[in-house]
């Protein structure tokens, strides 16, 4: 395009307000991106499986964390239109200590590969785990993490049943639909029973049904033999149970949505007072550019496209600098820590040039001169020591054990985020820009000399 | 005289109203301009003059009166035609320069290209040609920071002509440089309408520039003074 010279050109004909207005955009983009991110992970796991679609998950109608009687087994398995079920219970078990956190279950074993059957089990380490009471059953890429091996023994503390049951990991199961799904660690109900003294209680029964007309069907029959009972039901699909689980830490997507609208607006106001500013100063050279024969939707395409190009490299910058750093801590944080001290002074010397950048100009000397280099020093030690606590905060969380292991920035997320960044580049430059495309002529080149 | 008068104002009045405030700016102005000729433009600050100009540049409306610019019922167009008008017809110089700042000489001569079809080769022909009238080949590659006044207003003269347009207007465009430079606007703005036959209508205070035009006329508090017989004049050439 023609205009994409003199569009370039006016987005960088001031390189200390432009630079400073894809900064800003960048970092609130990153922030973005991370609201973004962490949402996406929490619901990755309970969206993209289509076989837990046949899935029914049944708990205690008034908590996730009650139990209810084993028996509840035959009973369920009794119902038509239910294939098979296994009993569920969360350990809370930890390895060596609190901070290394993953799933662990007591499982019924006998159809476990019927209900969960989007796992990829090899047939003899199957029957190996079936075999052995203590035996488990663990995914492929929490073996990874901790360099487990077939065979190694294993002990998990449990500070909620008070019990340190040892264990031999005898297979291994692959997740092909949602790696993210092998970090659990199954083990046999009935050891778990008999170490608790046989209380024989379930945490939750997960039930694979025949089609998915009996979803609605099975969900029902099983709720309402268990009313009026000492422990009612409540069996919803597994999708909805994870859900659910997810609204129960606080309405997190609220939460996480409505600070990432509140940071969006805050950018579209900077970026809408820069460009104003930025616009109202050159008013005359749109009404030069008018008398030449522009029209108004010319102009108005040149200034918004000039603030678009702005807000896209700041965008750009923030949501590919946000999967590049969740990437990088996730790549060093358990081996190479020391790495961390790289990050940080990356994210110092970004800050220390924003702050070298907002004392810019052709007037700074002496007393300014100093002062400049006093905020950049300033600046780059806030950003090192920002980047280093971002670095060990957001590592512990997503590391291997973290509460959000295998963090990551998806493709929809930074789509999403360009997406956010070229909205707030031509919202941002909208109403300034209609204005000018709208001067009069004659009264805008008054005033010029 | 010569050919068909290039503009045709009957009657033209134009009233600034702010608020309860009423300018006459020009009142009941008459005029008639053939092609191929220079008309200059003079009288007090706050005659008329650049309201005059603008009506006829098509940058401005009249408030009443017929105006006929190369033909054309200007007053009528809408804002796109105008636009459209003014790009393939007019060409404008002002005081100020008002060159791009961003772009060099060469782009800012470029600019009223971009919106026509032509391809970028014939557009640089053009550009180059344009410059090389001005006598400024040799800073296509600068930017009006770096060049004097005088330059300045030449790229804008190669800006102002590059498109070919019959009507150049110019608004006291040496009143901002020394009397070298304005000498050597005023000899290329001449020379525009000598060799070219460029009709070219010049708003000035400077009272040599009189001297190269072909017609001169004076206006005071929105009169457009009648013509003088003897101010019709042949430029020495
Ligand atoms: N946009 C405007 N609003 C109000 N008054 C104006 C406007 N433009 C011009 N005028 C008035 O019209 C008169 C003629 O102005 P102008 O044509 O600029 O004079 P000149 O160019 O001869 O100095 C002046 O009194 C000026 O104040
Ligand atoms: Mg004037």
């Amino acid at each position: 395009m023609k205009l994409a010279r003199l569009m370039w050109k006016n987005a960088v004909r001031n390189r200390r307000r432009s630079l400073l207005t894809i900064l800003s955009i960048a970092v609130s983009i990153f922030l973005v991106s991370t609201l973004e991110a962490v949402l996406a992970n929490i619901y990755r796991g309970s969206q993209n499986s289509n076989t837990a679609d046949l899935r029914v998950v049944v708990h205690r109608a008034t908590s996730i964390t009650q139990t209810m009687p084993e028996a509840y087994r035959q009973r369920i398995a009794a119902l038509p239109g239910v294939r098979a079920l296994v009993g569920v219970t969360w350990f809370g078990g930890q390895y060596i200590d609190a901070r290394n956190f993953f799933a662990n279950f007591a499982v019924d074993t006998d159809q476990f590969e019927k209900v969960f059957d989007e796992f990829q089990i090899p047939p003899d380490q199957l029957a190996a785990w079936k075999n052995e009471r203590i035996a488990a059953l663990v995914g492929a890429k929490l073996m990874d993490t901790y360099h487990w091996k077939i065979g190694d023994r294993i002990t998990l503390k449990s500070p909620i049943f008070g019990i340190n049951p040892e264990f031999v990991i005898r297979a291994v199961y692959r997740d092909p639909q949602d790696e993210s799904q092998e970090r659990s660690f199954y083990f046999h109900y009935d050891y778990f029973d008999e170490l608790m003294g046989r209380p024989g209680q379930v945490g939750s029964f997960s039930v694979k049904v025949d089609s998915a007309a009996d979803v609605p069907k099975v969900s029902q029959a099983i709720d309402a033999m268990f009313r009026n009972t000492a422990a009612e039901t409540k069996t919803e699909t597994e999708q909805a149970f994870l859900l659910g689980f997810v609204s129960m830490l606080g309405n997190i997507k609220l939460l996480l949505t409505s600070i990432a609208a509140a940071v969006v607006f805050t950018i579209l106001l900077v970026a809408g007072n820069t460009m104003a500013m930025s616009i109202r100063e050159r008013t005359s050279e749109v009404a030069v550019l008018k008398t030449l024969g522009f029209r108004p939707r010319t102009i108005l395409l040149l200034l918004a496209g000039e603030s678009l190009v702005i807000a896209l490299v700041g965008g750009l910058a923030g949501a590919l600098g946000a999967k590049f750093a969740y990437a990088f801590i996730g790549a060093t944080f358990n081996n190479f820590k020391f790495l961390g001290g790289g990050f940080a002074l990356v994210v110092g010397g970004v800050a220390g040039f924003g702050t070298w950048m907002l004392f810019a100009g052709p007037t700074v000397r002496g007393a300014l001169r100093a002062l400049r280099y006093v905020a950049t020093a300033l600046g780059f030690a806030a950003g090192v020591a920002l980047g280093g606590a971002f670095y060990m905060g957001v590592g512990f969380i997503t590391n291997q054990g973290g509460f959000l292991a295998d963090f990551g920035v998806p493709l929809a997320t930074i789509a999403l985020c360009l997406g956010i960044a070229a909205a707030v580049g031509i919202l941002s430059a909208a109403l300034p820009a209609y204005r000018a495309a709208r001067v009069n002529i004659a009264e805008a080149l008054r005033f010029v000399g | 005289m010569m050919g068909k008068p290039v503009i045709e104002i009957r009657n033209l009045s134009k009233i600034f109203r702010r608020d309860s405030f009423e300018v006459v700016a020009l009142e009941n102005a008459n005029l008639t301009v053939e092609a191929g000729e220079f008309l200059c433009l003079m009288g007090p600050s706050g005659s008329g003059k650049t309201t005059l100009l603008n009506i006829i540049a098509g940058i401005d409306r009249p408030t009443s009166g017929e105006l006929r610019v190369l033909g054309e019922d200007v007053a009528r167009l809408d804002e796109d035609r105008l636009a459209a008008w003014r790009n393939a017809h007019i060409g404008f110089v002002f005081q100020t320069f008002n060159l791009i700042p961003v772009l060099t000489a060469y782009e800012n001569v470029e600019l009223p290209l971009l919106l026509t079809r032509l391809s970028a080769a014939e557009r640089q022909k053009h550009v180059l040609a344009a410059l090389e009238l001005v006598g400024l080949a040799d800073r296509i590659r600068h930017y009006p920071r770096q060049l004097s006044g005088g330059q300045e207003q030449r790229v804008a003269i190669a800006r102002a002509i590059v498109s070919d347009p019959t009507l150049l207007v110019a608004d006291e465009p040496t009143g901002d440089l020394d009397a070298h430079s304005a000498e050597e606007i005023l000899d290329i703005l001449s020379r525009l309408n000598r060799e070219f036959k460029k009709t070219i209508v010049m708003v000035t205070h400077d009272p040599r520039a009189a001297h190269y035009a072909t017609v001169t006329r004076h206006l005071e508090k929105g009169q457009l003074l009648p013509l003088e017989p003897e101010s019709r004049q042949v430029a020495e050439r």
